[in-house]
Protein backbone atom coordinates (compact mmCIF):
# COMPACT_ATOMS: atom_id res chain seq x y z
CA UNK A 1 0.00 0.00 0.00
CA UNK A 2 1.50 3.60 -0.71
CA UNK A 3 2.18 6.03 2.28
CA UNK A 4 -0.30 8.35 2.63
CA UNK A 5 1.92 11.58 2.52
CA UNK A 6 1.30 13.55 5.87
CA UNK A 7 -1.34 16.44 6.01
CA UNK A 8 0.73 19.11 6.71
CA UNK A 9 2.96 18.71 3.83
CA UNK A 10 1.69 21.28 1.83
CA UNK A 11 2.62 23.88 4.36
CA UNK A 12 5.71 23.08 4.53
CA UNK A 13 7.33 25.05 1.32
CA UNK A 14 5.58 28.22 2.32
CA UNK A 15 6.82 28.16 6.43
CA UNK A 16 10.37 27.35 4.99
CA UNK A 17 10.66 30.10 2.55
CA UNK A 18 9.18 32.73 5.39
CA UNK A 19 11.69 30.91 7.87
CA UNK A 20 14.56 31.72 5.36
CA UNK A 21 13.46 35.07 4.79
CA UNK A 22 12.81 36.17 7.96
CA UNK A 23 16.50 35.23 8.98
CA UNK A 24 17.71 36.88 6.16
CA UNK A 25 16.43 40.21 6.76
CA UNK A 26 16.97 40.01 10.01
CA UNK A 27 20.48 39.13 9.42
CA UNK A 28 20.41 42.05 6.86
CA UNK A 29 22.02 39.70 4.51
CA UNK A 30 18.94 41.15 1.87
CA UNK A 31 18.02 44.56 1.54
CA UNK A 32 14.88 45.39 3.83
CA UNK A 33 13.75 48.69 2.06
CA UNK A 34 12.49 46.09 -0.68
CA UNK A 35 12.19 42.80 1.49
CA UNK A 36 10.96 43.99 5.06
CA UNK A 37 11.00 40.86 7.40
CA UNK A 38 7.98 38.80 7.39
CA UNK A 39 7.21 39.62 10.64
CA UNK A 40 7.49 43.54 10.00
CA UNK A 41 4.97 42.96 6.96
CA UNK A 42 2.66 41.20 9.57
CA UNK A 43 3.16 44.30 12.21
CA UNK A 44 2.24 46.32 9.19
CA UNK A 45 -0.75 45.05 8.13
CA UNK A 46 -2.17 44.39 11.76
CA UNK A 47 -1.41 48.66 12.45
CA UNK A 48 -3.39 48.92 8.93
CA UNK A 49 -6.01 47.01 10.11
CA UNK A 50 -6.23 48.37 13.87
CA UNK A 51 -6.29 51.97 12.01
CA UNK A 52 -10.00 51.22 9.71
CA UNK A 53 -7.25 52.04 6.82
CA UNK A 54 -7.37 48.31 5.86
CA UNK A 55 -11.09 47.71 6.22
CA UNK A 56 -12.47 50.35 4.36
CA UNK A 57 -10.29 50.31 1.49
CA UNK A 58 -11.19 46.54 1.42
CA UNK A 59 -14.87 47.25 1.72
CA UNK A 60 -14.72 49.50 -1.44
CA UNK A 61 -12.90 47.33 -3.55
CA UNK A 62 -15.15 44.35 -2.99
CA UNK A 63 -18.10 46.62 -3.38
CA UNK A 64 -17.09 47.59 -6.55
CA UNK A 65 -16.20 44.25 -7.59
CA UNK A 66 -19.59 42.82 -6.84
CA UNK A 67 -21.46 45.40 -8.65
CA UNK A 68 -19.05 44.68 -11.76
CA UNK A 69 -19.06 41.18 -11.78
CA UNK A 70 -22.81 41.47 -11.24
CA UNK A 71 -22.96 43.65 -14.29
CA UNK A 72 -20.92 41.83 -16.12
CA UNK A 73 -21.59 38.12 -15.71
CA UNK A 74 -25.45 38.07 -15.22
CA UNK A 75 -26.12 39.40 -19.48
CA UNK A 76 -23.08 37.24 -20.38
CA UNK A 77 -24.71 34.19 -19.03
CA UNK A 78 -28.15 35.07 -20.60
CA UNK A 79 -26.40 36.12 -23.97
CA UNK A 80 -23.98 33.14 -23.55
CA UNK A 81 -27.27 30.61 -22.94
CA UNK A 82 -28.88 32.17 -26.09
CA UNK A 83 -25.51 32.22 -28.95
CA UNK A 84 -25.61 28.46 -27.70
CA UNK A 85 -29.04 27.31 -28.31
CA UNK A 86 -29.57 29.56 -31.50
CA UNK A 87 -27.50 29.58 -34.20
CA UNK A 88 -28.57 33.17 -36.16
CA UNK A 89 -28.07 34.80 -32.93
CA UNK A 90 -24.52 32.91 -32.68
CA UNK A 91 -23.58 34.15 -35.71
CA UNK A 92 -24.60 37.72 -35.36
CA UNK A 93 -22.57 38.15 -32.51
CA UNK A 94 -19.33 36.32 -32.75
CA UNK A 95 -17.90 38.15 -35.08
CA UNK A 96 -18.07 41.07 -32.70
CA UNK A 97 -16.97 39.49 -29.53
CA UNK A 98 -14.31 38.15 -31.65
CA UNK A 99 -12.89 41.54 -32.21
CA UNK A 100 -13.41 42.97 -28.89
CA UNK A 101 -12.58 40.07 -27.01
CA UNK A 102 -8.52 40.01 -27.27
CA UNK A 103 -8.27 43.94 -26.58
CA UNK A 104 -6.62 44.21 -23.12
CA UNK A 105 -8.56 44.89 -20.72
CA UNK A 106 -6.62 47.48 -19.28
CA UNK A 107 -6.13 49.39 -22.96
CA UNK A 108 -10.17 50.42 -22.76
CA UNK A 109 -9.47 51.94 -19.70
CA UNK A 110 -8.92 55.57 -20.58
CA UNK A 111 -11.88 55.43 -23.22
CA UNK A 112 -14.15 53.97 -20.19
CA UNK A 113 -13.12 57.09 -18.26
CA UNK A 114 -14.09 59.34 -21.04
CA UNK A 115 -17.10 57.94 -21.10
CA UNK A 116 -17.99 56.91 -17.11
CA UNK A 117 -16.46 59.68 -15.97
CA UNK A 118 -13.97 58.55 -13.08
CA UNK A 119 -16.43 57.94 -10.79
CA UNK A 120 -17.58 54.58 -9.39
CA UNK A 121 -19.50 53.94 -12.74
CA UNK A 122 -16.22 53.81 -14.77
CA UNK A 123 -14.88 51.28 -12.58
CA UNK A 124 -18.29 48.95 -12.55
CA UNK A 125 -18.32 48.95 -16.37
CA UNK A 126 -14.26 48.75 -16.69
CA UNK A 127 -14.75 45.26 -14.24
CA UNK A 128 -18.07 44.18 -16.38
CA UNK A 129 -16.44 44.69 -19.68
CA UNK A 130 -14.15 42.40 -18.45
CA UNK A 131 -16.15 39.85 -16.82
CA UNK A 132 -18.44 39.59 -19.57
CA UNK A 133 -16.24 37.93 -22.09
CA UNK A 134 -15.13 34.85 -20.31
CA UNK A 135 -18.39 34.04 -19.31
CA UNK A 136 -19.96 34.65 -22.14
CA UNK A 137 -17.97 32.15 -24.44
CA UNK A 138 -18.07 29.62 -21.69
CA UNK A 139 -21.78 29.62 -21.04
CA UNK A 140 -21.74 29.25 -25.04
CA UNK A 141 -19.61 26.46 -24.95
CA UNK A 142 -21.44 24.94 -22.11
CA UNK A 143 -24.72 24.71 -24.23
CA UNK A 144 -23.07 23.68 -27.43
CA UNK A 145 -21.08 20.78 -25.60
CA UNK A 146 -24.20 19.31 -24.20
CA UNK A 147 -24.33 15.58 -24.99
CA UNK A 148 -26.75 15.03 -28.09
CA UNK A 149 -28.35 13.02 -26.32
CA UNK A 150 -29.88 15.38 -23.60
CA UNK A 151 -30.92 17.64 -26.20
CA UNK A 152 -32.84 14.96 -27.77
CA UNK A 153 -34.60 13.15 -24.71
CA UNK A 154 -35.71 16.88 -24.01
CA UNK A 155 -37.18 17.45 -27.51
CA UNK A 156 -38.46 13.74 -27.34
CA UNK A 157 -40.09 14.44 -23.71
CA UNK A 158 -42.19 17.67 -24.86
CA UNK A 159 -39.62 20.45 -23.53
CA UNK A 160 -40.08 23.39 -25.49
CA UNK A 161 -38.85 27.01 -25.31
CA UNK A 162 -38.55 28.19 -21.77
CA UNK A 163 -39.24 24.69 -20.60
CA UNK A 164 -35.87 23.58 -22.46
CA UNK A 165 -34.03 26.40 -21.57
CA UNK A 166 -34.57 25.67 -17.77
CA UNK A 167 -34.86 21.69 -17.92
CA UNK A 168 -32.06 21.45 -20.44
CA UNK A 169 -29.86 23.61 -21.74
CA UNK A 170 -28.87 25.70 -18.41
CA UNK A 171 -28.75 23.02 -16.30
CA UNK A 172 -26.83 21.24 -19.13
CA UNK A 173 -24.88 24.14 -19.57
CA UNK A 174 -23.93 25.27 -15.85
CA UNK A 175 -20.50 23.12 -14.95
CA UNK A 176 -18.88 24.93 -17.90
CA UNK A 177 -20.82 28.02 -16.97
CA UNK A 178 -18.93 28.02 -13.50
CA UNK A 179 -15.95 27.73 -15.27
CA UNK A 180 -16.40 31.04 -17.03
CA UNK A 181 -17.32 32.79 -13.65
CA UNK A 182 -14.12 31.62 -11.97
CA UNK A 183 -11.90 33.23 -14.78
CA UNK A 184 -14.26 36.11 -14.90
CA UNK A 185 -14.20 37.20 -10.99
CA UNK A 186 -9.75 36.37 -11.35
CA UNK A 187 -10.30 38.93 -13.83
CA UNK A 188 -12.27 41.15 -11.88
CA UNK A 189 -9.85 41.21 -9.55
CA UNK A 190 -6.98 42.16 -11.88
CA UNK A 191 -9.08 44.72 -12.92
CA UNK A 192 -10.20 46.67 -9.91
CA UNK A 193 -6.43 47.00 -8.60
CA UNK A 194 -5.81 48.22 -12.09
CA UNK A 195 -9.02 50.74 -11.90
CA UNK A 196 -7.62 51.85 -8.43
CA UNK A 197 -4.20 52.56 -9.15
CA UNK A 198 -4.97 54.44 -12.59
CA UNK A 199 -8.00 57.09 -10.69
CA UNK A 200 -8.75 56.30 -7.46
CA UNK A 201 -8.01 57.89 -4.27
CA UNK A 202 -9.72 54.57 -2.70
CA UNK A 203 -9.36 50.80 -2.79
CA UNK A 204 -6.83 48.25 -2.60
CA UNK A 205 -5.43 49.12 -5.15
CA UNK A 206 -5.28 52.74 -4.21
CA UNK A 207 -3.64 51.52 -1.30
CA UNK A 208 -0.78 49.35 -3.01
CA UNK A 209 -0.36 52.73 -5.23
CA UNK A 210 -0.44 55.28 -2.25
CA UNK A 211 2.17 53.02 -0.46
CA UNK A 212 4.76 53.15 -3.23
CA UNK A 213 4.21 57.40 -3.43
CA UNK A 214 5.15 57.56 0.46
CA UNK A 215 7.78 54.40 0.20
CA UNK A 216 6.14 52.65 2.96
CA UNK A 217 7.06 49.36 1.40
CA UNK A 218 5.83 46.90 4.57
CA UNK A 219 2.00 48.78 3.62
CA UNK A 220 2.64 47.67 0.23
CA UNK A 221 3.64 44.26 1.14
CA UNK A 222 -0.28 44.29 3.23
CA UNK A 223 -2.05 45.13 0.03
CA UNK A 224 0.05 42.28 -1.79
CA UNK A 225 -1.26 39.93 0.71
CA UNK A 226 -4.50 41.13 0.80
CA UNK A 227 -5.16 40.90 -2.60
CA UNK A 228 -3.80 37.16 -2.99
CA UNK A 229 -6.02 35.91 0.49
CA UNK A 230 -9.01 37.75 -1.55
CA UNK A 231 -8.22 36.11 -4.51
CA UNK A 232 -8.19 32.63 -2.46
CA UNK A 233 -11.24 33.13 -0.64
CA UNK A 234 -12.77 33.95 -3.39
CA UNK A 235 -12.17 31.19 -5.41
CA UNK A 236 -13.07 28.93 -2.45
CA UNK A 237 -16.55 31.15 -2.11
CA UNK A 238 -17.35 30.03 -6.23
CA UNK A 239 -16.54 26.31 -5.26
CA UNK A 240 -18.61 26.28 -2.31
CA UNK A 241 -21.73 27.87 -4.49
CA UNK A 242 -20.88 25.40 -7.21
CA UNK A 243 -21.17 22.30 -5.29
CA UNK A 244 -24.41 23.70 -3.90
CA UNK A 245 -25.89 24.69 -7.18
CA UNK A 246 -24.49 21.67 -9.78
CA UNK A 247 -24.67 18.97 -7.13
CA UNK A 248 -24.97 16.31 -10.12
CA UNK A 249 -21.23 17.12 -10.96
CA UNK A 250 -18.90 14.38 -9.99
CA UNK A 251 -16.45 15.36 -6.64
CA UNK B 1 -62.35 -1.55 -29.17
CA UNK B 2 -60.45 -0.11 -31.70
CA UNK B 3 -60.42 1.60 -34.72
CA UNK B 4 -57.38 0.67 -36.65
CA UNK B 5 -54.01 0.11 -35.48
CA UNK B 6 -51.96 2.46 -33.20
CA UNK B 7 -49.17 2.78 -35.17
CA UNK B 8 -49.53 3.49 -39.19
CA UNK B 9 -46.28 3.81 -41.20
CA UNK B 10 -46.68 4.13 -45.10
CA UNK B 11 -44.49 4.33 -48.04
CA UNK B 12 -41.79 5.49 -45.40
CA UNK B 13 -38.35 6.58 -46.91
CA UNK B 14 -35.96 8.44 -45.18
CA UNK B 15 -32.60 9.76 -47.06
CA UNK B 16 -29.27 11.86 -45.15
CA UNK B 17 -27.56 14.36 -46.80
CA UNK B 18 -23.46 13.19 -46.66
CA UNK B 19 -20.65 14.75 -48.55
CA UNK B 20 -20.53 11.85 -51.07
CA UNK B 21 -24.38 12.85 -51.61
CA UNK B 22 -27.75 11.71 -50.59
CA UNK B 23 -27.67 7.78 -48.62
CA UNK B 24 -30.96 5.90 -48.29
CA UNK B 25 -31.47 4.85 -44.87
CA UNK B 26 -34.83 3.80 -44.84
CA UNK B 27 -36.49 2.21 -48.01
CA UNK B 28 -40.01 2.25 -48.22
CA UNK B 29 -41.85 1.05 -45.47
CA UNK B 30 -44.95 0.14 -44.73
CA UNK B 31 -45.80 -1.53 -41.14
CA UNK B 32 -48.99 -1.45 -39.07
CA UNK B 33 -48.78 -1.82 -35.19
CA UNK B 34 -52.43 -2.84 -33.54
CA UNK B 35 -52.71 -1.08 -29.45
CA UNK B 36 -50.87 -2.80 -27.12
CA UNK B 37 -48.78 -4.83 -29.10
CA UNK B 38 -45.01 -5.11 -28.22
CA UNK B 39 -43.50 -4.71 -31.85
CA UNK B 40 -39.78 -5.76 -32.47
CA UNK B 41 -37.12 -4.54 -35.50
CA UNK B 42 -34.34 -7.03 -35.68
CA UNK B 43 -32.05 -6.48 -38.56
CA UNK B 44 -28.40 -5.35 -39.26
CA UNK B 45 -26.44 -2.70 -38.34
CA UNK B 46 -27.44 0.34 -40.33
CA UNK B 47 -30.34 -0.62 -41.64
CA UNK B 48 -32.32 2.35 -40.34
CA UNK B 49 -34.25 0.55 -37.14
CA UNK B 50 -33.42 3.86 -34.94
CA UNK B 51 -33.95 5.80 -37.49
CA UNK B 52 -37.75 4.93 -37.82
CA UNK B 53 -37.58 5.32 -34.18
CA UNK B 54 -36.10 8.55 -34.43
CA UNK B 55 -38.89 9.57 -37.25
CA UNK B 56 -41.41 8.35 -34.49
CA UNK B 57 -40.38 9.98 -31.94
CA UNK B 58 -40.34 13.80 -33.90
CA UNK B 59 -35.93 13.48 -33.34
CA UNK B 60 -36.13 13.72 -37.41
CA UNK B 61 -38.20 14.07 -40.30
CA UNK B 62 -39.04 11.49 -42.80
CA UNK B 63 -38.21 12.30 -46.51
CA UNK B 64 -41.05 10.75 -48.18
CA UNK B 65 -44.21 9.19 -46.59
CA UNK B 66 -46.39 9.28 -43.65
CA UNK B 67 -46.59 8.21 -39.92
CA UNK B 68 -49.68 7.89 -37.80
CA UNK B 69 -49.59 7.84 -34.39
CA UNK B 70 -53.58 7.16 -33.13
CA UNK B 71 -54.37 9.74 -30.32
CA UNK B 72 -56.44 8.30 -27.42
CA UNK B 73 -59.10 9.94 -26.36
CA UNK B 74 -57.18 12.17 -23.61
CA UNK B 75 -54.09 14.44 -25.08
CA UNK B 76 -51.67 12.46 -23.86
CA UNK B 77 -48.11 12.86 -24.74
CA UNK B 78 -47.25 10.86 -28.53
CA UNK B 79 -44.31 9.01 -27.37
CA UNK B 80 -41.93 8.55 -24.71
CA UNK B 81 -38.34 7.08 -25.86
CA UNK B 82 -35.74 4.83 -23.78
CA UNK B 83 -32.31 5.38 -25.64
CA UNK B 84 -29.73 2.78 -26.15
CA UNK B 85 -27.16 5.50 -24.50
CA UNK B 86 -27.47 6.31 -20.64
CA UNK B 87 -30.09 9.26 -20.98
CA UNK B 88 -31.10 10.03 -17.03
CA UNK B 89 -30.34 13.74 -17.11
CA UNK B 90 -27.55 13.97 -15.06
CA UNK B 91 -28.92 17.15 -13.20
CA UNK B 92 -32.35 15.70 -11.83
CA UNK B 93 -32.66 12.86 -9.30
CA UNK B 94 -33.61 9.61 -10.01
CA UNK B 95 -37.19 10.61 -8.92
CA UNK B 96 -37.54 13.57 -10.84
CA UNK B 97 -35.91 12.19 -13.85
CA UNK B 98 -38.99 9.72 -13.72
CA UNK B 99 -41.14 13.09 -13.48
CA UNK B 100 -39.82 14.42 -16.10
CA UNK B 101 -42.07 13.54 -18.82
CA UNK B 102 -45.24 14.63 -16.83
CA UNK B 103 -43.57 17.99 -15.59
CA UNK B 104 -43.44 18.79 -19.19
CA UNK B 105 -46.89 17.69 -20.07
CA UNK B 106 -47.86 20.34 -17.41
CA UNK B 107 -48.80 17.41 -14.34
CA UNK B 108 -49.33 19.27 -10.90
CA UNK B 109 -46.00 18.11 -8.80
CA UNK B 110 -47.72 15.74 -6.70
CA UNK B 111 -49.22 13.92 -8.79
CA UNK B 112 -46.16 13.13 -10.62
CA UNK B 113 -44.22 12.52 -7.82
CA UNK B 114 -46.55 10.22 -6.74
CA UNK B 115 -46.36 8.73 -10.62
CA UNK B 116 -42.81 8.83 -10.33
CA UNK B 117 -42.37 6.98 -7.36
CA UNK B 118 -44.84 4.39 -8.13
CA UNK B 119 -42.65 3.28 -11.39
CA UNK B 120 -39.57 3.70 -9.26
CA UNK B 121 -40.66 0.79 -6.84
CA UNK B 122 -41.80 -1.38 -9.92
CA UNK B 123 -38.28 -0.96 -11.21
CA UNK B 124 -36.51 -1.71 -7.63
CA UNK B 125 -34.79 1.68 -7.32
CA UNK B 126 -37.04 3.12 -4.07
CA UNK B 127 -33.33 3.27 -2.38
CA UNK B 128 -31.73 5.33 -5.10
CA UNK B 129 -34.91 7.99 -5.53
CA UNK B 130 -33.10 10.97 -4.15
CA UNK B 131 -29.23 9.38 -5.88
CA UNK B 132 -28.31 11.18 -9.05
CA UNK B 133 -26.99 9.30 -12.14
CA UNK B 134 -23.77 9.20 -11.99
CA UNK B 135 -23.68 7.30 -8.70
CA UNK B 136 -25.90 4.59 -10.07
CA UNK B 137 -24.75 1.72 -12.53
CA UNK B 138 -25.31 1.39 -16.19
CA UNK B 139 -27.93 -1.08 -15.64
CA UNK B 140 -29.75 1.05 -12.98
CA UNK B 141 -29.47 3.82 -15.59
CA UNK B 142 -31.02 2.51 -17.56
CA UNK B 143 -34.13 1.21 -15.50
CA UNK B 144 -34.30 4.98 -14.51
CA UNK B 145 -34.78 5.70 -18.38
CA UNK B 146 -37.32 2.82 -18.68
CA UNK B 147 -39.22 3.72 -15.48
CA UNK B 148 -39.51 7.23 -17.06
CA UNK B 149 -40.99 6.14 -20.43
CA UNK B 150 -43.67 3.93 -18.48
CA UNK B 151 -44.54 7.22 -15.71
CA UNK B 152 -45.12 9.81 -18.68
CA UNK B 153 -47.85 7.31 -19.88
CA UNK B 154 -47.57 8.22 -23.65
CA UNK B 155 -49.86 6.65 -26.75
CA UNK B 156 -46.40 4.61 -27.61
CA UNK B 157 -43.01 3.51 -26.18
CA UNK B 158 -40.53 3.66 -28.55
CA UNK B 159 -37.01 1.74 -27.30
CA UNK B 160 -34.06 1.50 -29.08
CA UNK B 161 -31.63 -0.92 -28.06
CA UNK B 162 -32.09 0.00 -24.67
CA UNK B 163 -30.64 -2.98 -23.16
CA UNK B 164 -27.78 -3.27 -25.90
CA UNK B 165 -24.83 -1.99 -23.89
CA UNK B 166 -25.44 -3.95 -20.78
CA UNK B 167 -23.57 -7.09 -19.57
CA UNK B 168 -26.09 -10.81 -20.02
CA UNK B 169 -27.09 -10.84 -16.36
CA UNK B 170 -28.48 -7.74 -16.23
CA UNK B 171 -29.85 -7.44 -19.59
CA UNK B 172 -31.69 -10.39 -18.76
CA UNK B 173 -33.02 -8.84 -15.76
CA UNK B 174 -34.08 -5.96 -17.53
CA UNK B 175 -35.99 -7.84 -20.00
CA UNK B 176 -37.77 -9.55 -17.24
CA UNK B 177 -39.14 -6.25 -15.95
CA UNK B 178 -39.87 -4.90 -19.04
CA UNK B 179 -42.33 -8.08 -19.75
CA UNK B 180 -43.60 -7.61 -16.25
CA UNK B 181 -43.85 -3.68 -16.59
CA UNK B 182 -45.66 -4.55 -20.73
CA UNK B 183 -48.23 -7.01 -19.08
CA UNK B 184 -49.33 -4.83 -16.47
CA UNK B 185 -50.06 -2.08 -18.26
CA UNK B 186 -50.46 -2.93 -22.08
CA UNK B 187 -48.92 0.07 -23.57
CA UNK B 188 -47.81 -0.31 -27.09
CA UNK B 189 -44.23 -0.57 -27.50
CA UNK B 190 -41.74 -0.69 -30.86
CA UNK B 191 -38.74 -2.03 -30.22
CA UNK B 192 -35.37 -2.08 -31.61
CA UNK B 193 -32.66 -4.86 -30.82
CA UNK B 194 -29.96 -6.78 -32.54
CA UNK B 195 -30.25 -9.73 -30.55
CA UNK B 196 -32.81 -12.31 -31.99
CA UNK B 197 -33.04 -13.82 -28.53
CA UNK B 198 -33.89 -10.62 -26.97
CA UNK B 199 -36.81 -10.37 -30.35
CA UNK B 200 -38.17 -13.81 -29.66
CA UNK B 201 -38.22 -13.14 -25.60
CA UNK B 202 -40.11 -9.80 -25.79
CA UNK B 203 -42.27 -9.27 -28.88
CA UNK B 204 -45.26 -10.44 -30.27
CA UNK B 205 -44.20 -9.98 -33.35
CA UNK B 206 -40.29 -9.77 -34.83
CA UNK B 207 -39.90 -7.49 -38.04
CA UNK B 208 -37.04 -8.57 -39.91
CA UNK B 209 -35.35 -5.93 -41.77
CA UNK B 210 -33.00 -6.02 -44.41
CA UNK B 211 -29.61 -3.90 -44.91
CA UNK B 212 -29.82 -0.07 -45.83
CA UNK B 213 -31.94 0.77 -46.87
CA UNK B 214 -34.17 -0.92 -44.67
CA UNK B 215 -36.71 -2.41 -45.91
CA UNK B 216 -39.28 -5.42 -44.04
CA UNK B 217 -38.22 -8.75 -45.21
CA UNK B 218 -40.54 -10.78 -43.11
CA UNK B 219 -43.07 -10.48 -40.17
CA UNK B 220 -42.97 -13.30 -37.63
CA UNK B 221 -45.95 -13.94 -34.88
CA UNK B 222 -43.90 -15.47 -31.73
CA UNK B 223 -46.09 -17.65 -30.92
CA UNK B 224 -45.42 -17.74 -26.62
CA UNK B 225 -48.30 -17.50 -24.93
CA UNK B 226 -47.28 -14.47 -21.77
CA UNK B 227 -46.51 -13.99 -19.24
CA UNK B 228 -44.04 -14.93 -20.11
CA UNK B 229 -39.98 -15.83 -18.32
CA UNK B 230 -37.30 -15.33 -20.44
CA UNK B 231 -35.41 -18.44 -19.25
CA UNK B 232 -38.62 -21.31 -19.99
CA UNK B 233 -38.61 -19.68 -23.02
CA UNK B 234 -34.94 -20.65 -24.18
CA UNK B 235 -36.07 -24.31 -23.39
CA UNK B 236 -39.00 -24.30 -25.41
CA UNK B 237 -37.87 -26.87 -29.14
CA UNK B 238 -40.20 -23.63 -30.46
CA UNK B 239 -37.72 -20.88 -29.45
CA UNK B 240 -34.75 -22.71 -31.36
CA UNK B 241 -36.87 -23.09 -34.63
CA UNK B 242 -37.36 -19.27 -34.73
CA UNK B 243 -33.84 -18.58 -33.80
CA UNK B 244 -33.10 -20.77 -36.78
CA UNK B 245 -36.00 -19.15 -39.23
CA UNK B 246 -34.72 -15.63 -38.49
CA UNK B 247 -31.61 -16.13 -38.85
CA UNK B 248 -32.11 -17.75 -41.87
CA UNK B 249 -34.03 -14.57 -42.90
CA UNK B 250 -30.93 -12.40 -41.89
CA UNK B 251 -28.94 -14.75 -43.94
CA UNK B 252 -30.84 -15.20 -46.91
CA UNK B 253 -30.51 -11.19 -47.36
CA UNK B 254 -26.98 -11.02 -46.78
CA UNK B 255 -26.24 -13.83 -49.71
CA UNK B 256 -28.31 -11.83 -51.68
CA UNK B 257 -26.06 -8.85 -51.54
CA UNK B 258 -23.46 -10.62 -51.93
CA UNK B 259 -24.62 -12.04 -55.38
CA UNK B 260 -25.86 -9.06 -57.14
CA UNK B 261 -22.97 -7.43 -59.32
CA UNK B 262 -21.79 -4.38 -57.60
Amino acid sequence: MPHRPPRGLSLLSPVLILAVWEALARGHLIDTRFFPAPSAILGATWATAQTGELWSNLRISLARIGVGFALGALPAIALGILMGLIPWIRLTCMPVVSAIYPIPKSAILPLIMLIFGIGELSKWVFIAIGVFFPVLINSMVGVLTIDRIYLDVGRNYGARGLNFLLTIALPGALPVVFAGIKLGLGLALILVVIAEIVASRAGLGFLIWNAWQIFDVEKLYTGLIVIGVLGYLSSEAIDAVERVVVPWRKA
Amino acid sequence: MTDGPKISIRGLRKAFATRFGPVEALGSLDLDVPEGELCVLVGPSGCGKSTLLRILAGLETETAGTVEIRHGRDRKALTAMVFQEPSALPWLTVRSNVAYGLRMQGVDAGSRESVATRYIEKVGLARFARAYPHQLSGGMKQRVSVARAFASDPEILLMDEPFGSLDELTRLTLQGELLRLFEETGKTILFVTHSIDEALTLGDRVVVMSQAPGRILSIIDVPFPRPRRAIELRKNPEYGRHVARIWDLLGIDRERHAASPA
